[in-house]
């Protein structure tokens, strides 16, 4: 995590893909667009294992995640 | 609804589960999937415990198999309660609980059992997503 404490700091998603580049983390959202979609908020957890990031957020009922990155290898899905 | 993207198109979307726990993902916009997708560990936090498969036995009535690129797999079927892209929203969603590999980097693949019967263009050049609903569910 950053320095600063979590869910005290409110970011923009683009600062928060920049602080925790190619990590998963999981954000309070607090800002959407006119689309709804989330563009800021408050990161609770962030980690390089997805699996280990649900353990930290169990408790949180509302809560958005996202990989902070591009995929390194080419996508077949 | 206008949804810009950079390498692939992804958009924001809300699921509510049957418990009434909310999560929301970058989600994949995959037109070619036939159901979409979310992790095993998120479908069972949202209130369906019949993504797990406990009897390795005995086939549960909610097992699908399906075919990728690389060969069969298997995963559990659930209906989730109510899924939304901003205004776009549908309930009951079926979804399989499976666990894409993390390099992918998506947890959740918006397939076609949410996008149909929406209006959705993916335009790479202008790379932006255009969604919204059809006369019929407005």
């Amino acid at each position: 995590m950053p320095a600063s404490s979590p869910e005290t700091r409110e970011a923009t998603f683009e600062q928060i893909k920049k602080e925790h580049p190619n990590l998963w983390v999981a954000v309070t959202v607090t800002k959407r667009d006119e689309n709804g979609q989330p563009v800021a908020g408050k990161v609770v957890a962030d980690d390089a294992d997805r699996y280990r990031l649900r353990d930290q957020i169990i408790m949180h009922n509302d809560i958005c995640i996202f990989f902070a990155g591009e995929p390194l290898y080419p996508l077949f899905l | 609804m206008r949804i810009p993207f950079q390498r692939f198109p992804t958009v924001f979307v809300r699921l509510t589960g049957r418990n009434g726990c909310l999560r929301e993902y970058r989600a994949l916009v995959s037109p070619a999937t036939e159901y979409c997708i979310l992790p095993k560990v998120d479908a069972y936090r949202l209130g369906y415990p019949e993504a797990a498969r406990d009897e390795p036995v005995t086939e549960p009535p909610n097992l699908f198999r399906g075919v990728t690129f690389n060969g069969y797999w298997e995963g559990m079927l659930i209906s989730v309660k109510e899924v939304a892209i901003g205004g776009v929203s549908r309930t009951n969603v079926d979804f399989i609980a499976f666990d894409l590999p993390q390099v992918a980097t998506f947890d959740v693949i918006l397939g076609r059992s949410f996008l149909n019967p929406s209006r959705l263009a993916i335009d790479y050049a202008g790379n932006e997503i255009r969604i919204g609903e059809t006369e019929e569910k407005r």
